[in-house]
């Protein structure tokens, strides 16, 4: 990981502005970090989060989101059952963090159009969409992503 | 003297029918013994885990029922203690009852008598302990693999497409190494994706991208009017420079992939895949074999005559909901 800092600032971002807070899941906390990185190669070349992603066999995860959630006091992690009756860990924000995130123009709109595309979506769609992406449709199992190497060549792509 | 001879052999084949029954009928009634023997068996080796709660639970009501017993055999009068005792079947018994019912035991008998409730409600909580930590320990590992389940997704495509094409080679009795793959138009220029794959050999099922040039048996495949390419190619082993040629020259891919190339194919199937409404081509069948006589012309005809390619159609449909084609996602712009 390239900073914790850079990871902590865009998980206040999302959690700030995703309007679903009883939603927000470690899981989908950590894909949609993901889904920022991905939006911010296509648009500038380099990630936000600074997450060396993995690819293990439910999709791109990694255990920092969840590790940096549990030790940072401006997160909170509580253990919830699901409609389906499963335990979920759900990740939010402590009460005075709410505003203080430091993102740039860029990264802060690569957030917003992320949100916005997926803040309708329930969890089958939402990882249906994510299993969809290039990255990772074209990268194998057990193994990590070059975000930036696989944006370049899907920017190299043109519609038909 | 023929009359005798024919009269023996009769005797012969009597008796020998009737030891060929018998054997028969012990044969079953043994085979019926031994499947009982081993239900038995199997049936002790799966409860034997209660076995534990079982016993300990026995112990427990019948240390209970001596307890309560007790406690009223200490309150009987000499006349009937007199007549209990006497009742006892054998000698050892009746010196026993004597020693439990007599005045100058009487503090011992009630002591036994007293704490064989508490043994019996320690013998309870012992079995209801063993009892919870079992029920703990299974839902446990119930919620770790319900979460394992949760977090797959609902349809797996990849495993769907797979055994979708590894049950039509065995409908088609191809036998030898032959693979088949699917390639699905992504809507992006010159680009078609390697979508669904199977082949027996491992060698051969891994995907060596998941985008594949429209060349070769792809574009072949996608020309107008083209219904199905049947092609054999020359023996790599007696010449691989002709093998290669061969795909220069009748299917325009580089020589340098035709080199590259990881199964070494003698015979090809290209087959067109139409939407539903066969309005237009939405991907690829390409079968391979490395045998020359591995696929036969006859094969394209099966698989329209038995609707392979229809299934295929309907099933390409189902995917584009689960997994979107590549241009739709660049349309939105991730």
């Amino acid at each position: 990981m390239k900073s914790k800092s850079a990871l902590k600032e865009l998980m206040l971002c999302i959690l700030a502005k995703y309007p679903h807070p009883n939603d927000m899941s470690n899981s989908r906390l950590t894909k949609t970090v993901f889904l920022c990185d991905w939006k911010s190669c296509l648009e500038s070349g380099a990630g936000i989060s600074g997450v060396e992603w993995y690819i293990d066999h439910y999709g791109p995860y990694v255990d920092d989101v969840i590790d940096l959630a549990k030790s940072d006091t401006d997160f909170y992690v509580v253990n919830v059952q699901s409609e389906y009756g499963k335990n979920k860990n759900l990740v939010g924000l402590s009460g005075d963090a709410r505003c203080y995130y430091h993102l740039s123009v860029l990264n802060e709109a690569c957030v917003d159009f992320v949100i916005g595309l997926t803040e309708d979506k329930g969890y089958d769609e939402f990882i249906n969409l994510i299993y969809s992406l290039y990255p990772i449709v074209t990268s194998s199992k057990f193994g990590r992503i070059d975000l930036v190497k696989k944006a370049r060549d899907y920017n190299a792509l043109f519609l038909d | 003297m023929s009359t005798n001879l024919l009269a023996v052999f009769f005797s012969i084949f009597l008796g020998v029918s009737a030891i060929w029954f018998l054997i028969r009928r012990f044969w079953g009634a043994l085979s019926g013994f031994l499947s009982s023997v081993k239900n038995v068996i199997v049936d002790l080796y799966v409860s034997k885990k209660d076995f534990l709660l079982s016993a300990l639970l026995m112990i427990s009501v019948a240390f209970s029922v001596i307890a309560s017993g007790g406690s009223k055999l200490l309150d009987l009068d000499t006349a009937k203690a007199a007549g209990l005792i006497s009742s006892m079947p054998t000698d050892f018994l009746r010196a026993r009852m004597r020693e439990f019912l007599a005045e100058s035991n009487f503090n011992s008998s009630f002591w036994i008598v007293s704490l064989l409730p508490g043994l019996a409600g320690v013998l309870n909580y012992m079995a209801f302990s063993y009892y919870r930590r079992k029920v703990s320990g299974l839902s446990g590992a119930l919620k770790r693999k319900s979460a394992e389940i949760d977090a797959v997704p609902r349809v797996d495509v990849d495993y769907l497409f797979e055994i979708e094409l590894k049950q039509w080679l065995l409908a088609l009795g191809l036998d030898g190494v032959v693979r088949a793959t699917v390639f699905r138009d992504e809507g992006v220029k010159g680009k078609f994706s390697c979508f669904a794959r199977y082949c027996e050999d491992d060698d051969y099922k891994e995907k060596r991208d998941y985008l594949y040039d429209k060349v070769g048996l792809i574009a072949i495949a996608c020309k107008p009017r083209v219904n199905a390419t049947h092609l054999k190619l020359p023996d790599p082993k007696e010449s691989n420079d002709a093998y290669c040629k061969y795909h220069t020259q009748y299917m325009g891919i580089s020589l340098e992939k035709a080199r590259g190339l990881r199964m070494r194919s003698r015979c090809y199937i290209a087959m067109p895949i139409k939407d539903t409404r066969k309005t237009k081509n939405v991907g690829v069948l390409v079968l391979e074999a490395i045998s020359e006589e591995g696929l036969s012309a006859a094969i394209c005809t099966k698989l329209e005559k038995y609707g392979y390619l229809t299934k295929l159609s309907f099933l390409m449909e189902f995917a584009e909901g689960l997994r979107p084609k590549i241009s739709m996602l660049k349309g939105h712009e991730i």
